[in-house]
């Protein structure tokens, strides 16, 4: 059970989700969980009381090192922070896991 | 009350896997003494048949992210029923892994 995986959160704002999962995987990734969450952050937008544009995505992915650091540049550059899809990326440490093939695959459309 | 790194190590398990599993998962970790559990649905990145997608017969959040807290040796015996139990070394069936927690305050 002990690896060198990581666990890569990316939280895009909603409706990018399948677009990164489609990036992604050609450079590995082999599959995610896409959970949906509302964002909160220092500037709060709202129009006559009702707060807008803050859901958003949460893909959680469990990828060896080098295919997080792929996934991660990959991100940065097409739905990074300056995009409409303003994603941000972190990735986790794994110290344990089970239920998962740790061979990387490469995606062939 | 803060649980320092030294005194025991603790962790983050994260288990998902699919929604009819739940109850039962739900059971066995509370059986396992496991407390701190959250709950979360979400939904898979496999592509459905697109007429099933089309007419919607395809439920939007078909997966449950199961996430609690606990030390590392409680989270290992998990880890292991959860092969064991449920199957979890099969492929198609769910993934769960551990990170490591620094502190947790409570």
């Amino acid at each position: 059970m002990e690896n060198n995986m990581k666990a890569l959160m990316i939280v895009v704002n909603a409706g990018f989700a399948d677009d990164i999962i489609d990036a992604t995987r050609e450079v590995g990734v082999r599959g995610a969980t896409i959970f949906n969450a509302r964002g909160e952050g220092a500037h709060h937008k709202s129009i006559l009381g009702i707060t807008v544009d803050t859901e958003k995505d949460l893909i959680l992915c469990v990828v060896d090192t080098i295919t997080a650091e792929k996934a991660m540049d990959v991100i940065k550059e097409k739905f990074g922070i300056k995009t409409p899809a303003h994603s941000i990326c972190f990735t986790m440490p794994v110290d344990k896991i089970v239920g998962i093939n740790i061979e990387p695959l490469i995606y062939k459309p | 009350m803060m649980i320092n790194e030294t005194d025991n190590k603790i962790s983050f398990l994260t288990i998902i896997t699919g929604r009819n599993k739940k109850d039962a998962l739900l059971t066995a970790l509370l059986d396992s003494d496991i407390h701190l559990i959250n709950t979360i649905y979400g939904k898979g990145t496999v592509k459905a048949n697109f007429l099933r997608n089309a007419l919607g017969l395809v439920p939007e959040e078909n997966k449950v992210v199961i996430t609690c807290i606990s030390t590392c040796v409680k989270n290992e015996i998990v880890l292991r029923m959860l092969e064991e139990k449920f199957g979890f070394n099969k492929p198609n069936t769910g993934i769960a892994f551990t990170a490591p927690i620094d502190k947790v305050s409570y």
